[in-house]
């Protein structure tokens, strides 16, 4: 008996869950199918987290057009979601005199009153740090700055409040396109649906192909990055641009939320699943940081990853209805600015919607999300209420990142709930701080398993085959222990 | 309101060096004392190394990990030494505050005299830039240590070890005896990291090959690790191109190099030492801060658990007798040869000891103090190894006149191989 | 006129001396009775060559199941040195044992184990579960 749905979003990276959260305002039944254990596994998980201002909007463009959208909902975002991006502004920094023919394009664009152009002294000023070959700044106070897991998760949570059903471990095998509803395959069920979007990231050009659309080949360009230890917090306070160049909006040095320092990234040839950093890779991202911020700290560095984008030849988000069935619609090449349009994306896929013939009524009363507290950033009052409440609170699991057992049940409990070691990592940082899990790992295996009642081969680090041990001592017939 | 604690002295960190400080400001008269563990049981790491190599100095006998922090545990239960499991410790401030959470709430604590014992995190992947695939089945070689003794997991089925330091080695032996395959020890260094005994009974008991100036070049497999990528190295430790050899495993076990935890000291404003990585202390384990001691491996990486329970045994004392300090005399820092020396200030050499690490091997050594460019004093050392710290008296040292910067320098022949 | 048991005792190794920091490269040879070592600088290290060629041991050291105590793996050591040449037979006779808490330090898990006259003592201490 197939499960039938209004609309069904293929992918629950930040713009699959960014849709869902859209149409949660609606009175429809939607349904969120994720290949993956989790949501924001894919492109959404490794990107440099930051929301662009308008400042670097790219006219004439799709990207263009749906980030400018974006921008004003974040307000509605911060008011429903409880989620607040950081805003620490940005500085484009000119080395050369066509560098500042750049600086001087976007001021003439002049987007925001109180952006402006700033010498080397007034930038310095503000970023001690800054090389002393800079020529020239373009402040842009309105930059912000994300943990893309987080932002992802917002979504996430407040379609699921809403009423959106997120379904793991369900990898889209392929759609049956000849009725008026869409059939879509995945290993364990067939489900039906009226209409379908196709968020799959780095799968959704292929999948646009395999339903007889025509799209051009993806591209993948890895992207590598170096990520800082809390101590060098304060090494920038805004967002370090380079004047961007053909390809990419280059090498970036940029705070966290969380008081790290990333670096990156690069912009290299690969494949859709190699997200492998490589020597020469760190090698060019080290170049642009020190390019930007000559003392980089790179032996503050705990860890290196890599993203990939997807890109089309036009370098633009090709979003579509799909020629072969009025219900399906695609949504290829979302790169950057991806992160940061993806609600301007989502309002966008909702007007095809309406104009496929959907109708959006909007719901009386919508649930807010309340994020959860995190002990970290709680200050002494509120933490001794809190562990009044809950004892605990009073448990720290992970030290470097202050995380508390309390912060580990919810994870698991929420809605999409944590089922992987990096699902906890997404939602609550354990595993993200300075050790990398050296403490946390000691004690957290056995937590999960008790509070998840699983057993020792369902203990997974992100996919189905990454299981953290491979059985218990004692259990094994030990073949190699004979001494010579 | 936070519970509100007046003592003599908090110790933060209940293993061998929080214990044994513990105990020795006790004997020195101190009575109000804490003892403040994040777990909920005494002995830190000593729980985890169940392989003997522990107390031939403090007790005459070679005991495992357990056993020796089984006798500080029963030492403790004589005395009226009160112990907080489960309560971690947040924030340290310059005048000796301590804020620290368990599940029944916030603790704050005024104390005369603060003991830093919270001894040291593992060096990671991230930290060594190891390209390649972030999988499952990547441990630093404590966590496994933890993992396989005390929880009883089994981290991997065959396993690939960089690092012939003595917990790689340890790790290589338990592994095998837990029927893991162990494909290789992989060491950057020309020569053994680790204790000869380790290598003999770790290594060459079981067949098992170390690789000596060899690294991990890459990781490969996307979920759970499929194998690593070794490569020779050169004298700077630099991958040699077109030396890449695949080793199959699904498990890489890091045993790069251990660092203090000194987060709490960062905030306290105590001066950290960059090569010692911990507080400078003086001969008496008190760091720069009045009132605030550093001991075990916090300091400084201590090889042998006896030296970590004699420095602790100074700082407990000096915490319960909290006298008013002499001024500095030497400031000692390391040359040639040398890795680090504590303690790094000396204000008096009557007592205690200095302890100096090597940087790599060396047979038929000198180990010369130096002042003013001039040598002054040096001592033979037949053979001298990173994993072994040379310990000398401070009383045995024939300090100049005059104070001032001192460096300790060894002069010897390079040891290649093991 | 060699027995040939004798006959057959010839033997020789290459062996790392671990009684002091030196680490001297020894050599032993075994003919019938008679053992030779070459290479060690001291007695020490003649004593030593000669016990790793007659009769190896080591002290050995792992985990039990340990059932109903605060964690789940005891820790455990042969009291006094074991043959070397035993060991995967001891380490599989110990995964076959489980102890039951409480276990105090020192408790004697099993005695004379394979026959060779040395006991398994427990080297932590695990209570009972309090839940």
């Amino acid at each position: 008996m197939k499960k039938t749905y209004d609309v069904i979003i293929v992918g629950g990276g930040v713009v699959g869950c960014a849709i869902a959260w859209f149409l949660s305002h609606f009175d429809l039944k939607t349904l969120l199918l994720e290949r993956e254990l989790d949501v924001c596994c894919g492109v959404s998980k490794a990107n440099t987290g930051i929301i662009h201002s308008g400042s670097y909007l790219t006219p004439g463009t799709v990207k263009g057009k749906l980030h400018q959208g974006a921008l004003s909902w974040f307000p509605k975002i911060e008011k429903e979601l409880d989620f607040h991006p950081s805003v620490t502004g940005a500085l484009t920094v000119a080395f050369n005199q066509d560098d500042l023919n750049y600086l001087k394009s976007l001021k003439k664009i002049g987007r925001y009153d109180d952006a402006d152009i700033l010498s080397p002294q007034e930038s310095r000023i503000l970023e001690p740090n800054l090389s002393d070959r800079t020529v020239a700044t373009y402040y842009d106070p309105h930059a912000a700055v994300v943990s893309p897991f987080r932002l992802t998760l917002a979504f996430a949570e407040g379609a699921a409040l809403n009423g959106v059903e997120f379904h793991f471990d369900s990898s889209v095998e392929g759609f049956d396109l000849q009725g008026k509803k869409i059939i879509v395959h995945t290993p364990n069920e067939n489900y039906e649906a009226s209409y379908v979007v196709n968020a799959a990231g780095l799968s959704s050009v292929k999948m646009a192909q395999k339903s007889g659309d025509q799209v051009p080949d993806l591209s993948a360009f890895k992207g590598e990055y170096f990520l800082l230890d809390k101590e060098s917090q304060g090494l920038v306070k805004k967002i370090l641009y380079p004047v961007p160049n053909s390809v990419s909006k280059g090498i970036l040095v940029s705070p966290t939320p969380e008081g790290n320092i990333l670096a990156g990234p690069n912009f290299e040839s690969s494949c859709v699943d190699d997200t492998s950093t490589t020597p020469q890779g760190l090698n060019e991202v080290r170049a642009g940081a020190q390019k930007l911020v000559p003392r980089f700290p790179f032996n503050q560095t705990i860890q290196i990853f890599a993203g990939i984008r997807p890109t089309l030849p036009e370098r633009d988000f090709l979003i579509f209805v799909s020629k072969k069935h009025p219900g399906l619609i695609h949504l290829c090449g979302i790169e950057s600015p991806g992160l940061t349009a993806s609600p301007g994306i989502a309002e966008y896929v909702g007007e095809l919607l309406i104009q496929q013939g959907l109708s959006l009524k909007e719901k009386d009363q919508i649930i807010f999300r309340k994020a959860f507290p995190v002990f970290h950033d709680c200050d002494w009052e509120k933490r001794e209420e809190l562990i009044a409440q809950d004892p605990d609170w009073g448990q720290i699991v992970c030290r470097c990142e202050e995380v508390t057992l309390a912060e580990v049940k919810y994870a698991l409990n929420m809605n999409p709930p944590a089922r992987t070691m990096d699902g906890l990592k997404r939602r609550i940082r354990v595993t993200a701080g300075r050790c990398q899990g050296s403490f946390c790992q000691m004690h957290l295996p056995s937590i999960v398993m008790n509070l998840l009642n699983i057993g020792i081969q369902d203990l997974l680090k992100s996919d189905k085959n990454s299981n953290l041990f491979v059985g218990e001592t004692k259990k094994v017939v030990n073949a190699h222990a004979t001494p010579h | 309101m936070p519970h509100r604690i007046d003592c003599d002295v908090v110790v933060i960190g209940g293993g061998p060096a929080g214990m044994a400080s513990a105990l020795s400001a006790w004997n020195h008269g101190a009575r109000k004392i804490f003892i403040l563990e994040r777990n909920d049981y005494l002995g830190g790491i000593l729980n985890q190394c169940i392989h003997p190599g522990f107390g031939l100095q403090v007790f005459g006998e070679e005991l495992t990990g357990p056993e020796y922090a089984a006798r500080y545990i029963d030492q403790l239960a004589k005395t009226s030494i009160e112990v907080m499991t489960e309560t971690t410790v947040l924030d340290l401030t310059t005048n000796k505050k301590i804020t620290a959470v368990n599940p029944k709430g916030v603790w704050e604590f005024y104390s005369e005299s603060v003991i830093l014992s919270m001894g040291c995190r593992e060096k990671t992947r991230g930290m060594i830039f190891i390209p390649g695939f972030r999988p499952a089945g990547i441990y630093t070689a404590g966590l496994a240590q933890y993992l396989v003794n005390i929880e009883g997991y089994l981290p991997g089925k065959k396993v690939v070890i960089l690092g012939s330091g003595d917990i790689g080695l340890i790790m290589a032996r338990r592994l095998t005896l837990e029927g893991v395959k162990v494909e290789a020890v992989v060491e950057v260094r020309p020569s053994l990291s680790g204790l000869i005994r380790n290598y003999v009974q770790c290594l060459l008991d079981f067949e098992l090959p170390l690789l000596l100036s060899h690294t991990v070049t890459n990781i490969f497999g996307k979920e759970r690790v499929e194998g690593v990528e070794i490569s020779r190295v050169d004298q700077s430790w630099q991958p040699i191109p077109r030396t890449e050899r695949l080793l199959n495993c699904d498990t890489l076990l890091l045993s790069v190099g251990l660092l203090p935890e000194n987060e709490l000291s960062r905030k306290a404003g105590v001066s950290l030492c960059h090569f010692s990585h911990g507080p400078f202390v003086d001969e008496n384990f008190s760091t720069d801060l009045d009132g605030i001691y550093a001991c075990g491996n916090v300091a400084s990486v201590f090889d042998l658990v006896d030296y970590v329970t004699f420095v602790s045994q100074k700082a407990g004392q000096s915490a319960a007798e909290n006298r008013v300090k002499k001024p500095i005399k030497y400031q000692l820092n390391p040359g040639s040869g040398v890795g680090l020396v504590i303690p790094q200030r000396v204000r008096q050499v009557d007592d205690g000891w200095l302890f100096i690490r090597p940087d790599q091997s060396f047979r038929d050594g000198k180990v010369q103090f130096i002042t003013q460019g001039k040598v002054f004093d040096q001592k033979r050392v037949a053979v001298c190894r990173p994993s072994e710290m040379v310990r000398y008296d401070l009383k045995n040292i024939h300090w100049p006149e005059e104070g001032g910067e001192i460096i300790v320098e060894i002069v010897g022949s390079s040891i290649e191989g093991i | 006129m060699l027995k040939l048991s004798e006959a057959q005792s010839k033997e020789s190794k290459q062996l790392i001396c671990t009684s002091c920091p030196m680490g001297c490269s020894l050599r032993v040879e075994k003919d019938g009775e008679k053992i030779v070592v070459t290479g060690a600088k001291c007695k020490r290290g003649s004593q030593y060559a000669q016990d790793e060629m007659l009769n190896p041991k080591r002290t050995v050291t792992t985990t039990v199941v340990v059932m109903n105590g605060e964690i789940r793996r005891l820790p455990v050591r042969t009291k006094n040195p074991f043959p070397l040449r035993r060991i995967s037979e001891l380490i599989q006779f110990l995964s076959t044992i489980e102890a039951e808490a409480p276990v105090h330090v020192g408790q004697v898990i099993a005695t004379n184990s394979l026959g060779e006259g040395v006991d398994i003592i427990a080297t932590r201490t695990v209570l009972k579960r309090s839940k």
